[in-house]
């Protein structure tokens, strides 16, 4: 059985937001406007961090992608308490948007802070309505949401696979924002085989994983950018 | 027919008491004698009511509300074992409260049954004739008793030197 | 107490007349507070309608006014069970008029504070899944939730004191039932379930009462402590604390008991209860309630100091958002409403008047909510990840909900006074006749042989 899993490659990641942009298509995000953007209700599934250090003219920039991380002890499944979220035997921390009842208690329990709420139904103005991506639903207004590892590009791999009678190859799935990156820094794919790529880019000596002392145990494997010098950081003052 | 009862309307409680005191000392079995107050006299009620059997109702509703928690709780995980952030399905920590809970909802509904089932209320109550029983009258205490003859009636209205009803 | 008490007749003429007089200040708070109720259903209505985005919630900050008042109404629903169980099991003479009071706060503050994770629901319609029962999907809900905990314990405080609320009823609706006639006279009858006043009933009766201010209190310290594990068990800065469960319960006590006395301040006012509601029930309440914020402010300090101590960057963005940041004028008036201005109205003695009571009682009430909006919202706007911190700013429609939930608590209590006695008769009674007779628990020996044992 396949367990998913994803490196993301800080030294290539160049902040450009194509991942963001990616999956907001692939997976009907709603957009919604001015308004409710300034109100802080702005919905992604992937966001992309941005830290700047330094004063002008040595300003330096840190971006990080930060998307669900699929925890195998995720501190949002137990919280639920109609079970409409819960991780599958894959890996994956399945959310289940027609049982949700939108009590948020996951959200608030998620130390990454990536899960969305659906604060009203969503609205797609014509024209746009019809690039809407007939594989994912549309989730109504008062239901949680977040990152699914593209979970219905999963599904068709392993269907293709089934009718031609073989494994998943390496790399045949990929999930959005990981086909859209022009640096190539997402990288998805099955971590039980050894070989695959997402397993021998884990095991580089970069690789740390987000807020790892919590105990989440995120399936998300980050590898450091080399140049980012953390000894020369003065210490937040937490204001 | 069975015979009249002998009905005695005390004035204070301190009465009561002695009326009652004097009924029992006449070995007249506690259960026909009714004492009808506006409030608890404590010794009386000692004396004339029997053993309670509250407690049993209380315990038996604990240990169906255990049962109760423990099947809510964990045979419906294990019914459909869903894997939530590696916790273990049946947890001891949640199921221990959840069976907690129950355990009281299930003992203060048998509390409350058995308040009623042991006070005879929710029944429809013999309308006494003269009509004068049902009501709580402010500072008076009425005293029943039943299965006397009229004899022992004559006898215990001496004896007491009281008025009657 | 050198003043005769007064009589039965009296009591019952007293205490009775709210419900069988009925004058123009009854309809005037009706409809007062019914049109303040009716505009909260209103907005409800409206929220369920357009979608919870109506509200000021928003990413992070995803619980904010719903689930402070579902604490703070929670919190105050533990004033019955101090007062009325704790004061009842140690047999202390001075509750007798307070109990059925604070049972009737509980009740219905327990009824408000149930009513709120409803109303902050995405999909309100569909909170019937929450409740444990065979549907055909199969699935039941998730019992590892506190949420779900949050559910056992509240419905199960919410039966206990109905019933710890009903059962000493049940005697003085039989007198009103003995006054009363036709119509009023039948509903009575029902409600007393046929009461006669027996000395068996009456055995049983208090029994039956003694036995559930046994299991009351248990049960409303399991309540707050699981409503405070909705926070603790998650693992947010400043809400992963084990301190949570002990500090919820002290602070519910103490807004509770805070609410009792504007309650019966108010009570004794409208009602002309100066008889019963004595300074002296203010007094001991004030001392219990100075008790109460002096235990509250070490459990705050102990929580404050621990955080700041540890100097861990995630928790003190929180710390300093609160006591120096965004959120520290609410905070300081926090402190000064539940430990500053309680600490001179109720420490002073010369201070500790019936009036200067009530006023500490405000402002802990209006502190201990500033208190449940501090624990939550602070905590959400600040995340681990500093780049999606946020803040809120209520909008109209929650503020309009909470105001409409103190009209209902108001509009309850009005109907609670309107059909049953606010101070419980037959318990009056009994404390009158207590203290001017000792119950030695033997019958006095006037006719009886010698040895002064009853013969059965």
């Amino acid at each position: 059985m396949s367990q998913w899993a994803m490196v993301i490659d800080l030294d290539r990641c160049t902040g450009c937001e194509a991942c963001v942009v990616a999956c907001r298509a692939e997976n009907n995000v709603p957009t919604r406007g001015e308004e409710e953007c300034a109100r802080d209700r702005h919905q992604s599934w992937i966001r992309v961090e941005r830290y700047l250090e330094g004063e002008f003219p040595d300003v330096k920039a840190r971006f990080m992608p930060v998307l669900c991380q699929h925890c195998d002890n995720a501190p949002c499944e137990p919280v639920c308490p109609v079970y409409a979220t819960y991780h599958n035997p894959e890996g994956l921390n399945i959310q289940v948007y027609n049982r949700c009842v939108g009590t948020r208690y996951c959200a608030n329990n998620c130390p990454y802070t990536v899960r969305s709420f659906n604060f009203f139904a969503p609205h797609w103005d014509e024209p746009l309505s019809y690039q809407l991506n007939p594989d994912v639903s549309i989730r109504p207004g008062g239901v949680m949401e977040k990152c699914t590892f593209c979970v219905q590009r999963v599904q068709k791999a392993q269907g293709i696979a089934k009718d031609e009678k073989r494994s998943i190859r390496d790399g045949e799935v990929q999930p959005a924002c990981a086909q859209a990156c022009p640096a190539e820094a997402i990288v998805f794919g099955d971590r039980s085989d050894p070989e695959s790529r997402v397993s021998r880019l884990s095991r580089s000596n970069r690789a740390f994983k987000l807020l790892e002392d919590l105990g989440t145990q995120p399936r998300v494997v980050y590898l450091k950018n080399s140049s980012w010098d953390d000894t020369s950081l003065s210490a937040p003052k937490g204001k | 027919m069975s015979p009249p009862g002998l009905r005695i309307r005390c004035a204070t409680l301190d009465e009561a008491r002695r009326v009652v005191s004097l009924l029992l000392s006449r070995e007249i079995p506690p259960k026909n004698i009714e004492v009808v107050s506006a409030e608890p006299i404590h010794d009386v009620g000692a004396a004339i009511s029997g053993k309670s059997r509250l407690p049993v109702f209380v315990i038996s509703g604990a240990g169906l509300g255990i049962a109760a928690g423990y099947g809510l709780a964990a045979a419906t995980a294990r019914l459909y074992p869903i894997n939530t952030g590696g916790m273990p399905i049946v947890s001891p920590l949640p199921v221990g409260i959840v069976t907690y809970e129950m355990m009281m909802l299930i003992a203060i509904l048998f509390t409350l049954a058995g308040m009623l089932w042991e006070g005879k209320l929710l029944r429809k109550q013999p309308r006494d004739k003269t009509g004068a029983t049902d009501t709580l009258s402010d500072d008076e205490i009425l005293i029943v008793v039943k299965g006397v003859s009229a004899e022992e009636t004559e006898n215990l209205r001496a004896a007491a030197g009281l008025r009657t009803a | 107490m050198n003043r005769l008490p007064p009589s039965n007749k009296q009591i019952n003429e007293d205490l009775l007349r709210p419900i069988l007089d009925t004058t123009w200040r009854f309809y005037a708070a009706v409809l007062i507070l019914g049109s303040i109720l009716a505009a909260a259903i209103l907005t409800f209505a409206y929220q369920v309608y357009q979608g919870i985005g109506v509200t000021g919630k928003n990413w992070p900050v995803m619980w904010n006014l719903y689930i402070t008042n579902f604490v703070f109404w929670i919190g105050i629903s533990h004033a019955g069970t101090l007062i009325s169980a704790i004061l009842r099991l140690t047999k202390a003479t001075w509750r007798r008029p307070i109990t059925r009071c604070a049972e009737a706060i509980t009740v219905f503050a327990l009824l408000i504070g149930s009513m709120f994770p409803i109303v902050h629901l995405g999909r309100p319609w569909l909170f019937y899944w929450l409740v444990p029962y065979p549907s055909e999907r199969m699935i039941w809900p998730n019992f590892r939730s506190p949420l779900m905990w949050d559910f056992m314990a509240i419905n199960t405080y919410l039966v206990g004191s109905l019933t710890y609320l009903y059962l000493p009823m049940v005697p003085d609706l039989a007198t009103i039932r003995d006054r009363s006639q036709g119509l009023r006279r039948r509903i009575y009858a029902v409600l007393s379930l046929g009461w006669r006043g027996t000395a068996t009933q009456w055995d049983r009766l208090e029994r039956a009462i003694a036995i559930m201010a046994v299991i009351i209190v248990p049960v409303a310290i399991s309540v707050h402590t699981i409503v405070s594990w909705d926070f603790a068990m998650t693992l947010n800065p400043m809400w992963k604390s084990t301190i949570f469960g002990p500090y919820f319960v002290v602070g519910a006590i103490f807004s509770g008991i805070a609410a009792l006395i504007l309650a019966m301040a108010v009570l004794r006012r409208v009602l002309r209860l100066e008889a019963y509601l004595e300074p002296l029930h203010f007094d001991n309440l004030g001392k219990l309630l100075l008790t109460m914020s002096c235990l509250w402010f070490y459990f705050t300090f102990a929580e404050y100091l621990t955080v700041w101590y540890n100097n861990e960057p995630h928790e003190l963005v929180v710390f300093w958002s609160k006591v120096s940041g965004r959120y520290a004028p609410l905070f300081w008036s926090m402190i000064a409403g539940c430990f500053v201005v309680p600490m001179i109205f109720l420490g002073i003695r010369r201070l500790r008047t019936i009036p200067g009571v009530a006023l500490a009682s405000l402002t802990i009430v209006i502190g201990m909510w500033l208190e449940r909006f501090l624990i939550i919202v602070p905590t959400l706007a600040n995340p681990r990840l500093p780049f999606v911190r946020g803040g809120y700013t209520p909008r109209w429609v929650e503020v309009t909900i909470t105001i409409g939930t103190f009209a209902y608590f108001g509009l309850l209590y009005v109907f609670f006074t309107k059909l049953f006695p606010i101070i419980s008769m037959w318990e009056l009674k009994e404390g009158y006749h207590a203290r001017s007779h000792t119950v030695t628990g033997t019958l006095p020996v006037a006719d009886l042989p010698a040895s002064g044992r009853l013969e059965t």
